[in-house]
Order: C-alpha cells, then structure tokens, then sequence
C-alpha cells in the first residue's frame, strides 16, 4: 500500500474485515490511497498527528463507538470526517456539534455515491482531486445538469456528482434518451424490470418523486420530469 | 260562593264593617225620622185639634146661650128691654157667626137662626101698644057690664026696659070674654055672640038703652077693633112661640155640630195616636230588625274572623310546627279552597311544605349518596386523596397510605401529595405526560403504584392510587411476548426477503464465474438490481423502525402535495377520482418532505387498491386546533374491518390476498410520521371507506434552519425562578427541550444566590408573584444590575401591566401569560448575539 502523493490518503475505520477490504479496493480504484484500521486503537497508531487526509469511521466498532474516534479526531486534528451507519437517526449526533463529522452515508451505501461524497468533503478542505476524464459526447445535458452515460453519473453545473441510486439512475437515463416524449406507465415498468415488482408495486412513483427532488429546483414545480394526465410521463431537456 | 271564595278576607272584614255602619246609621236615620214626626204629629194635634175642640165647645155654649136667652126675650114686654135683649141675641149670633165662619155646614143654620130672632124680634115689638089698647077696652067693658047689670037688676024700671038692660048685660058679657079669650077659636066664638047680641038688641033699643049702647059700640071698635087687636095678639103671640122654637131647634143643631165637631176632633186625635203608635211601631220593628241584622253581621264577622281567619291561621302555625318537627305530613287540604289571604296562605304553605319535602328528600339523598360515597371511600381499594386548591391534602382514605406503605399519624398536619409521595419509598418512573394520564411510581422492591389526579372545578383535584404492581408486572410479560413474537415475525420475514436477495446474489454471482464477457454486464445488472431491492428493504425496515434518516425542513404541506398531485394522478387507475382540497395559505410542518412524499403516494396507492370500481379519494391538509398540519386521506374503497384496523399499522401485515405489497407501507408510514413527532390515526368502515389522518406539530420556532442549526439555536444558560414546583418543572422541562442548560430557583433567595453566583447566564425566567411576597421585577432588576446582557422574560398567570421605570430601558423584556407553553416562549428568544 504504497501512498501516492499526490492521491488523497483515507483513514479506513470499519471492525468487518470485508468491509475493510471492499472499501480499500473501492477507494484505490477511484483514486485514493487508503489506509484501513480495525479499531480506534489502530487508528491511533497511525501517528500523531495521523498522516491522513480523511477518516472514513464505521459508526459501529467493536465494543466502541465511532463517535469516539469521531470526536477525538475533532478535538484534536483538522482532519475531514466521514461517518458511515446503519442507521439513519443518529445522523443528527453524527454531525452534530459534538462529533462535528463532514458527511455521512447510509448503509447500505452506493459506492459511487460515497466516493462522490469524499470527493467532495475532501474539496472543501482543499484537497482537489483530479476528477476521472469525462468524454463530452457521451453528456446528456439539460437545464444545468448533465448525464455522464459514461461513469452513469449525474453532474451539477460544478460538475458535482449528485448522487442517484441505481434505479434513480437507469430512471433518468431511459428519460433523457427519450426527450420530450410521452412515456406511458407500463413502458417504465418494462423498462425497469418486473423483478422489482415485489418490492416496486409504488416504486416507479417513488423513485420519479426522488428524482424530482434531486433534479428539479423547485420539485413541486417541475420543469423537466412532467406528466400527461392519464397518459404518461414526459421528459424535456430543455427547461422552458 | 264561588265568587265569595275569591274575595279577599280583607274585602270581606271590610264589607261586614261597612254593611253594620250602614245599618246603624239606617236605623238613626229611621229614628231619628220617626221622632221628627211624631213630635211633628202632636205639635199639630196640640194646635190645630184642641183649638177646634175648644172653638166647638165655645159654639155649643153659645149656641146654648142663644137658646136660653130666646124665651127670655119672649117673657119681656117693655119693647125697650125687649129691644136691648134682641140685640144682646143677635150679637150672640154674630159671634156664632164668627166662630162659624170656616164652616160652611154652620152657615145654614146661623141663617135660619138669624131668621127666627128677627121673626120673634118682629112679632113681639107691637104688642105693647095692643095690650094697652085691650086693657083699655076691657076696662070699658067692665064698666058698662056693671052698669047693664044694676039697671036690669032695678024692679023699678019696666020689665021691657029691664030685659033690654039684661040684654046689654050679655052683650057686654061677650065683648068681655072675647077681651079675655086665650086662644083664637074662644075669640071667634065670643065674637060670634057679640054680634048676634048686637042684631037682636039693635031693633029693640029704647032712648034710655041709646046712650049704653052707643058706648058699647064705641068701646068695641076702639083703635082698630077688639077682635083685631085680640087677633093679632093671639097671633103675634103664635108666631114668637113658633120664632122660639126655630131658634131652639137651631140653637140644638149647632150644639149638635159642635159636638160632632169635638167628637171629630176626638177621631182624628185617636187617629193620630194610632198613627203615631203605628209608626212608632213600625220603627220598633225596623230598629230591631237593623239591629238583630247588625248584631248577625257582627256575629258573622267574628264568628268568620274567630273560625275562618284565626282557626285557618291556627292551622297553618300547626302545620308549621308539625313542619318544622320534621313531620310533613298533614291535613291541610291540598287543593286551593279560595283565592283570598287564607287561600294564598294555604298555596304558600303547600310550596313550603313541598319545597321541605324536597329538601328533605335531597337531603335524603345527599345522605345516601354521603354514605355511598364514604363506603366506597373507605372501602375502595384504591387509595383515594382529595386536595384543596392550595395542594394541601384534605382527606384521605385509609388505603392511600397503606399502598404508599407510609404510616399514618393522625395528628399529623396536612401535607402536600408531593411532600406525602416523598416520605414514602416510592419515586415517579413515569410523567402522566407519558403514561396517558396517570403518573407511576415504584420502589426498591418493585412495587408500582399508579397515580391518577382529576382536578376539580374549584381548584382542589382528586387523587386516585392504585397498586398495579401484579398489573404491571403481566402487562410487561404480555408486552414482552408480543414483542417477542413480532420480532419473530419481522425477523422471519427479513430473512426471508433477504434470503431471496443473497440468494439472487450468490446465483448470479456463480453465473458470474463462468459467465462470458457478454452475459457478465447482465448477470451483474441482476445483482444490482438485488442489491437495490436490498437497500430498499432496509429502507423500509429503519421507517418502521423509526429510525430512518430523516430531513426535516419547514415544508409547506399543501404546496408539497400539490406538487405530486399530477403524479398521484397518473399512478392511480382512471376509475379513480382524485379531489384536493387544499388551503391557499401555507401549511407549514417540519418534515422531510421526500419522505412525506412517499408516504402520501403509499397511503394514496393503498386507498386506490382499496377501490375495486370507481371511487374517488379526497385529499385535504387543514390546520387543527393547535396549528399544526393535518394530511387527510379519504377513499370510497372498501374499507377494513376493526380486526384488520387494529393490526393495519403492524410490520408485514397485509390484508391483501394477491400477496402484493411487503407489508410495510402502512407501518412505514406510521413509523415515519412518528418519527417526525406526528400522529397518524385510520378511521375505516366496511363497504364505506378509509380515512387516514396525519398530523405534525406546529413548527416551534421561526428558524427554516436545518437540524444542524436548530441544534445551535437557543442554547445557553437559562435561571428559572417561580415558586410554585409545577410551573417551575414545566418551565425547566420546555427550556431543557429547547436545549438550555437550565438552572432552577424554587425562591426568591435562590434566585437572587443564582444571580450572583452561577458563572454563565444568557436567560433570566421568573415568575411575577414570588415566595413572601417578593416580586419578580426584584429579580430582573437585580439581573439587570448583574447581567446587564442577559435577557429578561416574566411570567405571570395574570396579564403583566406596568413595570418598574428601572426595567423601561431594557431592550428585550418578555411577558408570558401562564401557563409556559413552547412557543410562547421560543417567541420571546431571540438569537444571542
């Protein structure tokens, strides 16, 4: 594990070996060096201060709580912080004044969107990073954002990631391929798969309704994701 | 009667008076009438009658004076006499006259009266002059007589001429007796001789006879002749006896009606007696008629007074009495004998009486119930306590103390339920806030007591303790094996779902091996797709959970919906109809709205599941009661059945029978809107319908900040001061939920030792009226002095007017009406500068 310079060095907290092991490869192959710790205790031992560029801390060590090492870090060191957790409502405490940690993902988490996320916690501290090449033929773009088909990434004006999951994605991929166009209910669901029936009776819905808040400005005033009463939905690139 | 009955015993009193007052004064009138009248009537009697009397007898003596003195006028000759009796007479009669003079039944025999005096007065005047003419012839008579008898007597003369002498004698002898005759038939007879004397001698006579006989002749028919004369006598004679009979005669019929006229007199005295009597009588009748019917109306009137009036009266205080001795039955009628003083008496006596009854009967009932009351006080098997409003404790049951395991001393003061739970073993596990009601307490040994507290209107409050340790102790069991037997539930489903997934996973994965590079893009979107199925699960398992990731902001509810509303369109079939009724002015909650979003599209998909045919859903958001927003959603499906309500918020839980749907919809939902400190309430019938009310707190503070921000809002140092324990603590317990370090004062020397001493303070709280009278300005002047930066708030349960002119200069003094509320009070805070 040999750090390169000039890539961004991540703190690895997490006690389930695997887990350590997938993050270090998801890390190296976006571009960071990553330094994988067990406990609390092996995080100390990396130095004082550690030579780390971020701490990406599992919420949940054995027998600790990441919030210790959250905290510690805090106090002590100008060391960005990424929390990772199985559950959502100790959110508030994980960046709360306290532990004061920079983001924090869900788990289960979407690689890509954690490494956009330290992306960008490592941009506000600095750290700019080569983004990965982005070959302009293949961009969908409308109103201010932008589809990389490539990477399958939605990019802000900024060119910052904005998160999708999966599905949110390959959603809004089959849109933007087909602009202005009234796309009939069935057809999404087609698209989509019925293998998510089981748990997708609503999720078509549900997940036009996420995406909405993630690319509309005003989500209950949409400008591109529209609907044809008792026909379908339709999609237009252009904001009008 | 009837009209009797309804008069007044005042009216009546009053009649009776004037109806005796009456009669008395109609019986003087009618006396005094009849004395008047009487004295009248003998005034009258005396003048008129006994003057008549005394007239009537004064006629009849003169009357008879007349009489009496009318033969005397005929035995008196000298006419001189004669004339001065027949004036005397006729003045007599004059006098009758005037008596007379009204009566005309006197004026005929007054006049025949006046007659015959004048008769008699006319027949006896001439016969003074005849007697002396008849004496005279008489005398003459005798003479010759003489002389004829001494010649025929002579012898010496010749027998031729004595026989004419004898002859002569005779002659003489007739003129003689007719001279003497006394009564008229005598006269004639001796005149008859005279003259037949007088032819025998005539022839015959000698020389010697011439000379006697011419002296005969001579004396004969001296003055007018003796037979005149003595005729006239005779009848003047006649015609005075006959004058003095008439005048007897009329002399008797004027006694006569001078009698008549007393006796007259007589009649009408006794008349007027009679009358007098009569009507004396007729008085005396009146009068003791008047007075037998005074003496009635008297009689009647105390009779009424004495029976009617005073022995109703009497009646009546009996009745009282009886009344008041507590016995209310008695024998005054009930029903209303008249409409007068007594009537209205009697009415007001039965109100009286009936409102005694009442009473009597409430009382009765007030004892019962008191009884009841007390029996089950003291029996109940819960503890029961009542407080007074200043909290102190104003009776208890014996049980109270026995559950509290507190020993009772009896000739302890009245303690306050605070200081009392105090002493015993027991400490509060649970706020009545939490519990729904009542708060519990516990001690050492596991005993649970609930405590109830109702407050009463006037202040004071009930307070009901009950041991529910064996309660509480099957409750928990019973919760814990349901829990038990969820989590057995969820779990076999979650690993059932996962299983599914992993398996999914692994077999795409071993496909994966041995997969070319074609099918390896594919097999890896299977796996993909798994593991989103994967993620989304979980997702849904935190929402019931509650413990999903959350992003609240201030959300204008109806907006939100709003803005899906052509998305819940086109996810419902068309036989749906959906309606919005949503306000124009916003709604504001503190939400993630994405999860709000997803929870209505849910509720709305279900209730279009809900709808076999056509229906429609109705979606509305209102404000309720304490401005917090309220989601409505109303389908025309076909409802639940209370089984299936009851379990319809319960993780995997599905009453649909295609097997569609995890499950989980309504119980993410309801753990969402948990989460999010609202409720969610379903209202369904069968065949009718489904209503699902969310609703969310208001917001509690002005801040659109985010939950990083809201954590950095409002802390600090805060001093409550308030005497009174329960608006302290709900002081304290608002300020610490806003997140103040709050420090708290329970006096005035407290607060004032607070001041002085605590190193940090941002926020100064204190009641207006303080322990002994202090004042709550004291303890912000005194702020002001120490902590010039501090910001000043008073509460009072009173409106706050005036202020202290120390106070006018500070910036930011808040006034608070108790009770404390949250947003009163996050109103008044503004951001530390």
């Amino acid at each position: 594990m040999q750090a390169d310079k000039s890539e961004p060095l991540i703190a690895i907290v997490d006690d389930d070996p695997n887990m350590r092991e997938t993050l270090s490869a998801l890390m190296r192959d976006s571009g960071f060096a990553p330094i994988c710790c067990a406990d609390i205790a092996g995080f100390h031992a990396l130095g004082d201060p550690p030579p780390v560029d971020l701490a990406l801390i599992d919420l949940r060590l054995r027998g600790e709580s990441g919030l210790t090492l959250a905290i510690h870090i805090r106090e002590r060191y100008e060391i960005p912080i990424v929390m990772l957790t199985g559950v959502g409502d100790e959110i508030d405490k994980i960046i709360g004044l306290e532990t004061g940690a920079d983001d924090y993902l869900i788990k289960p988490f979407n690689p890509r969107e954690l490494v956009a996320r330290i992306r960008a916690v490592l941009r506000r501290y600095g750290h700019g990073t080569a983004r990965p090449s982005v070959s302009p033929g293949q961009d969908i773009a409308f109103g201010t954002l932008r589809i990389d088909v490539q990477s399958r990434r939605l990019l802000d004006a900024e060119g910052e990631e904005i998160p999708l999951t999966n599905a949110e994605y390959r959603l809004l991929e089959y849109f933007a391929k087909n602009p202005d166009r009234v796309i009939p209910r069935p057809e999404l669901l087609e698209e989509l798969g019925s293998d998510m029936q089981r748990y997708v009776d609503r999720t078509i819905d549900v997940l036009i309704l996420r995406l909405r808040r993630k690319i509309e400005k005003v989500p209950s005033k949409p400008v591109h994701l529209q609907t044809r009463r008792a026909q379908g939905y339709i999609f237009h690139l252009a904001a009008t | 009667m009837f009209a009797l009955s309804s008069l007044s015993v005042r009216f009546r009193l009053s009649a009776a008076i004037a109806v005796m007052f009456a009669l008395i004064l109609l019986v003087s009138v009618i006396g005094l009438r009849v004395l008047n009248r009487t004295e009248l009537w003998m005034n009258v009697l005396h003048q008129d009658t006994l003057s008549e009397v005394s007239d009537a007898l004064d006629l009849s003596r003169r009357a008879a004076d007349l009489a009496t003195s009318a033969p005397f006028l005929y035995a008196l000759f000298p006419p001189f006499q004669l004339e001065q009796e027949a004036q005397n007479v006729r003045e007599n009669l004059r006098l009758i006259e005037a008596h007379a003079a009204s009566d005309p039944a006197l004026d005929l025999p007054l006049a025949r009266l006046s007659l015959a005096i004048e008769d008699l007065t006319t027949a006896l005047v001439p016969q003074t002059a005849r007697k002396a003419d008849l004496t005279a012839i008489d005398r003459d008579m005798l003479r010759l007589n003489q002389r004829a008898r001494r010649h025929a007597g002579d012898g010496s003369l010749p027998l031729a001429e004595r026989e004419i002498w004898a002859e002569l004698q005779q002659l003489t002898a007739s003129a003689l007796g007719a001279g003497r005759a006394e009564a008229l038939i005598e006269l004639g007879e001796f005149a008859r001789r005279y003259r037949v004397l007088r032819e025998q001698i005539t022839p015959r006579i000698q020389p010697v006879h011439q000379q006697t006989f011419a002296e005969i002749q001579q004396a004969v028919a001296r003055s007018a002749g003796l037979f005149v004369l003595k005729h006239n006598e005779l009848a003047a004679r006649l015609d005075a006896e006959n004058a003095l009979f008439r005048i007897r005669q009329e002399a008797g019929r004027i006694s006569t009606f001078a009698e008549e006229k007393v006796t007259q007199a007589e009649a009408r005295l006794s008349q007027a007696r009679a009358e007098t009597s009569s009507n004396l009588g007729i008085a005396k009748k009146s009068f003791l008629i008047f007075t037998a019917m005074s003496l009635l109306v008297a009689v009647t009137s105390s009779l009424y007074v004495s029976r009617y009036v005073a022995g109703n009266l009497r009646r009546i205080a009996n009745a009282m009495r009886t009344l008041a001795a507590g016995d209310h039955s008695n024998d005054l009628p009930r029903a209303r004998a008249s409409d007068d003083e007594i009537g209205q008496l009697f009415a007001a006596f039965q109100v009286f009486r009936d409102n005694a009854r009442k009473l009597d009967r409430r009382t009765g009932e007030i004892r019962r119930q008191n009884a009841l009351f007390s029996r089950v006080f003291r029996n109940i098997q819960d503890g029961v306590a009542i407080t007074s409003v200043d909290g102190q404790i104003e009776a208890e049951n014996e049980n109270f103390r026995k559950l509290l395991r507190v020993t009772s001393e009896k000739s302890a003061p009245p303690l306050r339920m605070d200081d009392l739970i105090a002493r015993s073993a027991f400490t509060r596990q649970a706020t009545a806030h939490e519990r729904g009601g009542f708060e519990e307490y516990a001690d050492a040994s596991g005993h649970v007591l609930e405590l109830r507290h109702s407050p009463l209107p006037d202040g004071g409050a009930v307070w009901l303790l009950s041991e529910t340790t064996e309660r509480k102790r099957i409750d928990e069991r019973l919760e814990e094996i349901r829990r038990v037997e969820t989590l057995g539930k969820v779990t076999g489903e979650v690993a059932h779902d996962f299983g599914n997934i992993l398996s999914s996973i692994s077999g795409n994965m071993h496909l994966l091996s041995t997969a070319t590079e074609e099918n390896a893009s594919r097999v890896r979107e299977r796996i993909g797709a798994a593991l989103d199925l994967g993620v989304s699960l979980t997702e849904r398992l935190l929402a019931f959970a509650r413990k999903q990731h959350l992003e609240p902001q201030v959300t204008d509810v109806a907006q939100l919906i709003e803005g899906m509303a052509d998305l819940l369109e086109i996810a419902l079939p068309e036989s749906v109809a959906l309606h919005f009724d949503l306000p124009v002015d916003p709604v504001l909650a503190k939400v993630d709205p994405g999860q709000l979003e997803s929870a209505i599209l849910n509720l709305c998909v279900n209730a279009g599941q809900a709808i076999s045919e056509a229906g429609s859903i109705h979606i509305a958001v209102t404000r309720d009661a304490t401005d917090g927003a309220c989601i409505s959603i109303r389908d025309t499906g076909c409802g639940m059945a209370p089984e299936v309500l009851q379990h319809a918020t319960e993780p995997f839980f599905t009453h649909r029978s295609d097997g569609n749907g995890t499950g989980l919809g309504l119980s993410m939902v309801d753990g969402f809107v948990h989460q999010s400190g609202g409720q969610m309430s379903l209202s369904s019938q069968e065949n009718i319908g489904t209503e699902i009310r969310l609703s969310f707190p208001p917001l509690t503070g002005h801040t659109e900040a985010g939950p990083l921000a809201q954590a950095r809002n409002g802390s600090g140092h805060a001093l409550v001061v308030d005497d009174d324990p329960g608006h302290l603590r709900s002081t304290v317990e608002i300020l610490t939920q806003l997140g103040w370090a709050v420090h708290q004062a329970p006096t005035y020397n407290d607060g004032a030792q607070a001041l002085r001493t605590l190193p940090l303070l941002d926020l100064v709280v204190s009641d207006l009226n303080l322990d002994h009278g202090a004042s709550g300005w004291e303890i912000l002047e005194l702020a002001k002095d120490k902590r010039p930066d501090c910001q000043l708030i008073v509460m009072s349960t009173r409106r706050i007017t005036g202020m202290p002119a120390t106070l006018q200069d500070v910036a930011h003094l808040g006034r608070i009406e108790k009770p404390m509320t949250t947003a009163k009070i996050k109103d008044l805070l503004h951001p530390q500068a």
